[in-house]
């Protein structure tokens, strides 16, 4: 399976971005799972609305930190697709799986 | 995925909301997301339960592989003259979808992700459920009223979405959309449009075969409720649908990737809601025999649902789902549905289909190619494309 290339260059360790638009349901999922289950503290994703909230649930069930912007969407109105930062929070701060 | 990787995240992002809590605006949009589900679940099952006390089949207030089979038929692509008839549901929901999508800003047009293979894999599923006698959201429904050949398509259904699963860890990915152009992600909304124009036009051009448009006048073709109601109850259903991003296939199979049960909330009040609703009607008969538009053949209806389950988790999502992105300017799953209306052909012009005294030999034989194909499908699409998409 190919993880995301750049969490590997950075070595697992600090951020990385993953451009999600345009997959199909659940592949951006994964994607997310497998970045923060490699070890990044911190993400950034580009999502589109139909991904946005299972990622933010799945984000949340791995007891991180999620802020959430949303871009414009096709009739210059906000959509809930946008981009989504994930943070690692400290273990100890790590909640209870709630799915 | 590439490009990006390497640069900076700086697109199209405008507008964004920093500055304000935003680990509350992803709180409330996750639980706006439930509550859409639980209120569209809610919504589908009345509708379901409206329609067929309307004139809808028994069992059958909806049912997207049903009803786009009943399409085909009208327009003459198979000659089973029980299931012809333009239903307005199906126009409806691709239309609200659109309108829901284009409402919300969210209307997309986009394609390029494997279509042939979507086409392919869009024809197994239709074949499975013409087998079963139902699309996952018709399983549900005549779960609801007490046929227990669906409680054996349901166990189909999740046994075929564990392969899938599987698949998916191990790399399964059709790749990823590309932006097209909005007149080409238009095309569904306009075939809904000219099928809308056909139902009240109804032309006539072979007048020694009546039609097309064709309309059954017995069998569960002719049974319907009227237009206006259909097409009205397929519009909210649409838009619900697409609001909801409501999809069977997709909820178990997020309970068993990632542990979310989040979208099965959506299908468990439609089960609740019509088990009360045929319950209180006295519409509600628990049993195996004498169901109706069912047969009791378990085997068939096991592996038919599994044969749905794996070939929607492989093309991400259930037929209800891909009219729903279809109408939302998916080309990809528009491609989807045109492969579940040819098969929806093949299955009567090949005798696959079942009916209630069973399964025909060439159904057996379809259904196990089927899962067969789906499943290698599945297995040849994974990992990434040459450029990395």
């Amino acid at each position: 399976m190919d993880g995301p290339r750049d969490v590997e260059r950075a070595g697992g360790a600090c951020c990385s971005n993953l451009d999600l638009r345009g997959l199909s349901c659940p592949i951006p999922v994964l994607r997310v799972r497998e970045a923060l289950e490699s070890g990044v503290n911190e993400l950034r994703v580009l999502a589109e609305p139909a991904s946005v909230a299972n990622i933010i649930r799945l984000a949340q069930s791995k007891g991180c930190q999620v802020e959430f912007s949303d871009s414009t969407g096709t009739t210059g109105r906000p959509s809930p697709g946008g981009e989504i930062r994930i943070k690692r929070l400290p273990a100890e701060n790590k909640r209870r799986d709630n799915l | 995925m590439t490009s990006l990787n390497q640069a900076p995240v700086e697109p199209a992002v405008r507008g964004t909301t920093k500055g304000r809590d935003m680990d509350a605006i992803a709180a409330r949009l996750v639980y706006q997301q439930r509550l859409f589900l639980f209120g569209t679940g809610a919504a589908v099952g009345i509708a379901a339960l409206w329609l067929m006390f309307a004139g809808n089949p028994p069992n059958m207030g909806f049912c997207i592989a049903c009803f786009s089979r009943d399409i085909v038929g009208a327009l003459g692509f198979h000659r089973a003259s029980a299931v012809q008839y333009l239903r307005p549901e199906i126009i409806g929901i691709v239309l609200g979808a659109a309108l829901a999508a284009m409402v919300g800003g969210e209307f997309k047009a986009k394609g390029g992700s494997a279509p042939l293979s979507r086409f392919v894999v869009g024809f197994f599923i239709m074949v499975g459920a013409l087998v079963f006698l139902g699309c996952p959201l018709r399983m549900v429904l005549r779960l609801g009223g007490g046929d227990l050949n669906a409680l054996v398509g349901l166990a189909g259904f999740v046994t075929g979405i564990i392969p899938g699963t599987i698949l998916l860890r191990t790399g399964l990915n059709l790749g990823a959309a590309r932006t097209i152009r909005r007149a080409d992600g238009v095309v569904p909304v306009a075939v809904a449009l000219v099928l809308l124009v056909l139902i009240f036009a109804r032309p006539i051009a072979d007048a020694a075969a009546g039609g097309p448009v064709f309309a059954s006048t017995s069998g569960p073709g002719s049974m319907h409720a009227p237009i206006l109601l259909s097409l009205v109850a397929g519009l909210v259903v649409g838009i619900l649908a697409q609001r909801a991003r409501l999809c069977f296939a997709g909820g178990w199979r997020d309970l068993i990737l990632v542990r979310d049960w989040s979208q099965l909330v959506g299908y468990m009040t439609i089960l609740v809601i019509v088990f009360v609703g045929t319950a209180a009607t006295g519409r509600f008969h628990v049993g195996f025999a004498g169901q109706p538009i069912a047969h009791t053949e378990w085997v068939w209806n096991f592996l038919a649902m599994a044969l749905v389950g794996l070939g929607s988790v492989v093309i991400g999502g259930c037929p209800l789902r891909q009219l729903v992105l279809a109408g939302s300017g998916d080309a990809d799953a528009g491609v989807s549905v045109l492969g579940m209306l040819v098969g929806a052909a093949t299955s009567h012009n090949f005798i696959f289909a079942a009916g209630p005294t069973g399964v025909p030999v060439g159904g057996k034989v379809a259904v196990l190619v089927g899962l067969g194909v789906v499943f290698t499908i599945g297995l040849l699409l994974r990992g990434q494309t040459q450029d990395g998409a």
